[in-house]
């Protein structure tokens, strides 16, 4: 047994190396390490609150980074964000003994979905047990959150060698598999006529909305609590118990919860999130408020795509698949390096499914109303 | 040693000559090898194998072929018998599934006498005296005493050795340099987690030396040599490995866990207190169960995480076994026992209806042995309350074993007792699901004076201040939030240390040693590494000092190091798919006949898939059958969907050669999960086949050479054997079919021969049993009589299982009539022949006395709700009816039991015969006694017949018991 006092940078340093990373190209507090750390606890806690997973990384991690407390746990909460989307974690329900039913966090399948030049690696396996077998495991590199790894030559069958190691293959349509086309006015018919049929809900405590009257650059600040004023159908969560907070769908009169419904609808094991985010955007559009994307064209460089609100799963996968992570800025959530080719075709997509308005950094609108 | 064998005379004096000589020199070559063998072993005592031979491949094909010429010729001398024991140990080696005799005699001809077996087992005898080769050991061994020895001297028979390879490369992160160096030990430690394993692998791991012995030899460098195993072999054995690709990388993961251990220096002990280890470094509590409550819908609800349970299993065998067969007791646990094995899985919660009461063991094995039950007993132990739990997320809290709260946080303290009345204003009762306890949360003050300390006291509660002590960095296994955590073998955990006050010096005292760490000027926080920690429980003192070493703050903090839990092929309750069987690992027997139950979790209404995969000695895939559920898949769900998929034509046509069937579950969402079922190895087993003559049975003997007794009942008088005998090839067959039984001592095997028919229409027996009496003898064997029928393994042939259903019913309807009387033993047979009886006519003959006409409305009341409950909570409904109008001696008060057996009775006596004998005795009396009861619960049973048709294989439609 040794016992002695280590420095936090020699201590960062190692548990950077711990999870299998290299602490020359990631610091503790990079979105490579936080995603890492989150799959260590994740494959130790599942299934869990989202919550508890973002508890257990933070105390981890605390007093180890320089970044501010809040800083570090909103890097957290993102990573857990991202992982479940990619596929690294699944949010499923969990009917407990006693008959009730929260969603909460599991280990997402070892799987890999392959591409031309390489393969992206998903899922975690429990007990803190590497992912792949120690041959392979050098051979994984990082984009943030997203592990891959890449073809030595053209002709390596990795998908054979990823199966051979246990990992699980979804096809690329799969993955990134979409909801269908639809009018934003369709969307919200839909989901208006769910509600409709909904019964009294009684009183919701501790439920927050997205205000379609706000600032759609701003994500974060376009929460808040119902108000005595409030009239109409909102995006909400509402706390569970014991359980990931639940997306729904309200229908509020003089600032009281009258109806409502939980998301997702479309089947048990899609993500709530990814059927309120679409909806918001749908609200929006059609409230004539709606999001926004914008393209950053510097000389020298490929074009760069900021997004200002969350993007459902299906198309934060697209995006890892067809663009390459930028650093953010100007207050986006996400900015997305594309080919200079692959830019209209991204920005039409994106108005298409989400209906987003898309602008050229400096002004001139592009928006496809 | 020289003197003669008698029992292979040569066939001709001539014929014998050149055999004799071949046999003679290799005798002679391998007496010298294995002479040098055991004397390179002695001085470390361990045992030589009959496989470690030294032979080139070719020089052992000449082997086999020379002792195949001498066996035909009968030509085995006692001076030349080591061929015949490396031959036997080569066939050991090879062989697959359960067929070793077989597949000596068939490869041997003139080896067809059983006698032959114990002459094999002589030598093997011979070789352990003169050359200290191994000798079988464990429950297997002992069990099969002849053919244990041909196995265990094939060290790791090929089939075996993926098993193998997966348990080393699950277990490769909790292996230390000790247990690489301590076989026994590696042994013991790989044979607990080898429970999920084939039924073969846990007999080859019941040798704990043996196992424990090749793990190390594999485990080895490249250019390390073993001394425990020949290096030829051992490299025969790495080169047979390395065939599957996914075999050779799970070895070569565990052999570079191995040898980075090796290169480390890193030695961490295993050692425990009062078993010649360490003195201060002791194991944790192995199952002391985790508490945790946890929000639901009417208030707090406490939840009980059993552990790992595999570290007691390998320091108690036998308490593995009994968790592996018997079902589980978890106090507080409401609902049925827990299924067989279930708790070997770690990690389940389990939610308390109750919270366990002080003077009960938390965790018992239904009907286990009580040196079993003293054990769990001893080491499941709930503290003594309060029960303190801190908030770790919105309506989630895990218990703090120190009972210590600290300022400005959250808890739930529950408690046995109704709380005091003067409850500071900061705590305040809270609603508890759980019956039997209180509980109240606290928010504690962020500024705590004496009056907040007191209070807390009184409560039973400390508080910490000016200290706090966590886990940092890597995240731990499990932190409670307050002075308990838990890190995986050969991580060295790291402690964030925070004081408010100015602080000099740190004392630690881990383990009963104390060291000093200087504090950093001006600091109030610092990071410890506790490096090297053996597997086990650290008690971690933790004091600090101010600059005038006056003791500023204490607190204990508990380190658990644990090796991590293996995961087996059927997944973990972390995953969004898993199977669970029962019992664990299903053989494809059990399977096949329905007696295990296989529960597929998964989020409700997901459609997965299952697949059948069925595959023969050789691996070569036979069949597959493929079927789409919604999940999850209950255990009562499981019967209909096996049986529809069992009924695959393409399955049923090669089940009879099916070695391992594999139920895999994916889902593109949420992966694959697989579960795996073999042949056991059994002394005597049936398989059935077909050819162009028809079906036939062929009977594979794997006894000790005892003689064997077939029996065979023809469907038409079942209760009727005749004693008959297989052909040369061990082959039965009776063109009528039947129930074929063999016998050996104490051992015997049953199947339902099919009849060689080729439409249903050309096969309608009419099983007529002989007069039979009313009396207990008579009805207890008429009861055995239809466990026979029932416990017989199917074949895959429809015709085979609708005669044994028709027996069975023949059976069931014989023996109500008997113990019901004369006019009832009529319509019973009406019933069965013409089918013609009405079910008013049926309730009427239940009795005109008026209790007996009260029983008989409620049956015909109950009829059509009782027709979607499982037939256990028929019985309970039952049991009303009768506590409310039956006049029957000792029969007051309502006896679900009871009538859970007038049912059974009624419905499948065959289930009955794994009911305690002396209880299904008073059962059979008393109903000896009130002979309307079996009418009553015949009309019901037929009732609820002819009302259902859920598909389930069950005598009586809708009464497939569980």
């Amino acid at each position: 047994m040794e016992i002695a006092r280590i420095e936090r940078t020699q201590l960062a340093h190692r548990v950077v190396e711990s999870l299998g990373l290299d602490p020359q190209t990631a610091r503790l507090d990079s979105s490579t390490a936080i995603a890492a750390s989150v799959r260590r606890a994740a494959s130790f806690l599942c299934p869990t609150p989202p919550a508890a997973l973002v508890r257990e990384v933070n105390d981890a991690l605390f007093g180890l980074t320089e970044s501010p407390l809040q800083e570090i746990r909103d890097a957290i909460y993102s990573a857990v964000n991202a992982l479940v989307a990619l596929g690294d974690l699944v949010e499923l329900p969990l009917e407990d003994s006693g008959g009730l039913s929260r969603r909460h966090l599991f280990l997402g399948p070892p799987s890999y979905v392959p591409q031309a030049s390489r393969c992206i690696v998903l899922g975690v396996r429990p007990e803190g047990a590497p992912i792949l077998s120690e041959g392979m495991l050098g051979r994984i590199e990082y984009d943030g959150e997203v592990r891959f790894i890449r073809r030595r030559e053209e002709s390596e069958d990795l998908e054979e060698l990823l199966a051979g190691e246990g990992l699980f293959g979804l096809g690329l349509e799969h993955w990134l598999k979409a909801p269908r086309r639809a009018s934003p006015g369709d969307l919200v018919e839909e989901y208006i006529a769910r509600l409709d049929a909904a019964g009294d809900s009684g009183d919701i405590e501790g439920i927050r909305m997205i205000d379609p009257s706000s600032d759609v650059v701003y994500y974060r600040g376009r929460w808040r609590a119902p108000k005595q004023d409030d009239d109409g159908r909102f995006v909400a969560r509402r706390p569970q118990a014991y359980g990931a907070d639940l997306w729904c769908f309200a229908e509020v009169r003089d600032g009281r919860v009258g109806k409502l419904i939980d998301l997702p609808i479309a089947s048990p094991i899609a993500r709530g999130a990814d059927e309120a985010w679409r909806l918001q955007a749908a609200i929006d559009r059609l409230s004539g408020n709606p999001q926004r994307l914008r393209i950053r064209r510097l000389p020298g460089q490929a074009p760069i795509v900021d997004v200002f609100s969350p993007l459902p799963s299906w198309h934060q996968r697209r995006l890892e698949y067809n663009a390459a992570r930028a650093d953010r800025s100007g207050g986006a959530l996400f900015s997305y390096s594309l080919a200079a080719d692959d830019v209209a075709e991204e920005v039409r997509y994106l108005t298409e499914m989400l209906w987003l308005e898309s602008e050229e950094a400096g002004g001139s609108d592009h928006g496809s109303r | 040693m020289i003197s003669r064998d008698k029992k292979f005379e040569p066939a001709s004096p001539g014929g014998s000559e050149a055999g004799g000589e071949d046999l003679g020199a290799l005798h002679v070559r391998l007496h010298e090898h294995f002479c040098g063998l055991r004397d390179s072993r002695s001085a470390i005592g361990a045992p030589v194998f009959a496989l470690e031979h030294g032979l080139a491949s070719a020089e052992v094909s000449l082997l086999c072929e020379v002792v195949v010429s001498a066996i035909s010729e009968g030509a085995i001398y006692s001076d030349t018998w080591l061929p015949l024991v490396v031959y036997a140990a080569e066939i050991g080696y090879e062989f697959s599934g359960d067929e070793y005799w077989q597949t000596f005699e068939s490869r041997t001809p003139g080896w067809t006498d059983g006698k032959n077996r114990t002459y094999l087992r002589q030598r093997f005898c011979e070789f352990k005296d003169l050359y200290g080769g191994a000798e079988p050991v464990g429950p297997w061994a002992k069990h099969f005493s002849i053919i244990c020895w041909p196995i265990s001297h094939a060290v790791l028979p090929a089939d075996l050795q993926r098993h193998l390879a997966r348990l080393l490369y699950e277990y490769r992160r909790a292996l230390t340099s000790d247990l690489l160096a301590d076989p026994e030990e590696l042994g013991r430690h790989l044979a607990a987690r080898a429970f999920h394993t084939s039924s073969r692998f846990q007999h080859f791991a019941q040798n704990v030396g043996l196992l424990g012995r090749v793990a190390a030899s594999l485990l080895l460098g490249e250019r390390d040599q073993s001394p425990f195993l020949l290096a030829s072999t051992l490299n025969r054995i790495l080169e047979d490995l390395s065939d599957e690709r996914a075999a050779r990388r799970w070895l070569h993961d565990a052999r570079t866990a191995a040898a980075r251990l090796r290169t480390r220096g890193f030695l961490p002990t295993l050692h425990s207190r009062g078993n010649g280890g360490e003195e201060g470094v002791v194991l944790a509590p192995l199952t002391d169960p985790k508490l945790s409550l946890q929000m639901d819908e009417g208030g707090w609800s406490a939840y009980m995480e059993v552990p790992d349970l595999s570290p007691l299993a390998g320091r108690f065998p036998e308490v593995a076994d009994e968790l592996g067969r018997r079902r589980a007791l978890l106090a507080g646990v409401a609902g049925p026992p827990i299924a067989r094995g279930r708790l070997l899985y770690p990690g389940q919660r389990f939610r308390l209806d109750e919270w366990p009461p002080d003077v009960e063991p938390l965790l018992m094995v239904e009907g286990g042995e009580s040196a079993t039950n003293s054990i769990l007993a001893d080491q499941s132990v709930l503290p003594p309350g309060p029960w303190l739990f801190s908030l770790r997320a919105p309506g989630y809290a895990t218990e703090v074993r120190s009972k210590q709260v600290r300022p400005g946080a959250e808890y739930i303290l529950v408690l046995k007792d109704a709380p005091p009345p003067d409850l500071p204003q900061w705590a305040f009762g809270v609603a508890v699901e759980t019956v039997g306890v209180h509980a109240l949360e606290l928010q504690v003050p962020s500024v705590i004076d004496e009056g907040h300390v007191a209070s807390l006291r009184r409560m039973g509660i400390g508080v910490l201040t000016d200290l706090e002590v966590r886990p940092a960095g890597l995240v731990p296994a499990s932190w409670d939030g307050e002075g308990q955590a838990e890190w995986l073998a050969a991580e060295d955990p790291v402690l964030f240390v925070t004081s408010t006050r100015r602080i000099s010096k740190s004392i630690w005292v881990i383990d009963d040693q104390p060291v000093v760490i200087p504090w950093p000027d001006g600091e109030n926080q610092v990071f410890i590494e506790v490096g090297d920690l053996a597997i086990g429980r650290h008690e971690v003192l933790v004091s600090l000092f101010d600059p005038d070493n006056a003791l500023v703050a204490e607190e204990t903090v508990v380190l658990d190091i644990r090796p991590p839990r293996l995961r087996p092929e059927s997944g973990t309750g972390r995953e969004g798919l898993v199977i669970l069987a029962t019992p664990v690992s299903p053989t494809l027997n059990e399977l096949w006949d329905g007696e295990a139950v296989v529960e597929v979790r998964g989020p409700p209404g997901v459609e997965a898939r299952i697949d059948l995969v069925l595959r023969d000695r050789s691996g070569a895939k036979l069949a597959l059958a493929r079927e789409g559920v919604h999940l999850p898949v209950e255990a009562q769900d499981w019967a209909g969907l096996f049986d529809r998929i069992r009924g695959d034509e393409s399955v049923q046509k090669v089940y009879d050669e099916v070695e391992t069937c594999e139920i895999r579950v994916s889902h593109d969402d949420l992966g694959a999960v697989a579960l795996r079922c073999e042949r056991p190895f059994a002394a005597l087993r049936w398989a059935a086949a077909r050819d162009g003559q028809g079906p036939f049975l062929r009977l594979i003997d794997n006894t000790e050479g005892n003689p064997v007794e077939i029996s065979l009942y023809d469907f038409s008088s079942p209760d009727h054997p005749e004693i008959v005998a297989v052909d040369d090839h061990s082959h039965l067959r009776f063109k009528a079919g039947g129930l074929a039984v063999a016998s050996a001592g104490t051992i015997s095997t049953a199947m339902i021969l099919p009849p060689t028919v080729r439409h249903l229409g050309d096969f309608q027996p009419v099983p007529r049993l002989r007069p039979g009496r009313a009396s207990l003898e008579g009805i207890s064997h008429r009861i055995e009589l239809a466990g026979k029928w029932g416990a017989a393994s199917r074949s895959s042939n429809p015709f085979g299982e609708f005669g044994r259903v028709k027996v069975l019913r023949s059976i069931t309807a014989d023996m109500a009539g008997l113990i019901g009387g004369h006019q009832w033993f009529a319509l019973e047979r009406r019933t069965t022949e013409k089918e013609d009886v009405s079910e008013e006519v049926l309730l009427r003959a239940i009795g005109s006395k008026g209790y007996q006409r009260a029983v008989a409305h409620d049956v015909s009341r109950w009829t059509e709700r009782l027709v979607s409950e499982p037939p256990q909570e028929r019985a309970e409904s039952f049991a009303v009816s009768l506590a409310a109008h039956a006049r029957i001696p000792r029969y007051r008060s309502e006896d679900p039991r009871f009538a859970e057996f007038l049912l059974r009775l009624a419905s499948a006596p065959d289930s009955l015969c794994g009911w305690d004998s002396e209880e299904l005795s008073i059962q059979v009396q008393r109903v000896l006694q009130a002979p309307f009861l079996i009418r009553a619960a015949r009309c019901l049973v037929l009732a609820i017949e002819a009302r259902t048709s859920d598909g389930l294989p069950a005598t009586f439609e809708g009464w497939a018991w569980r």
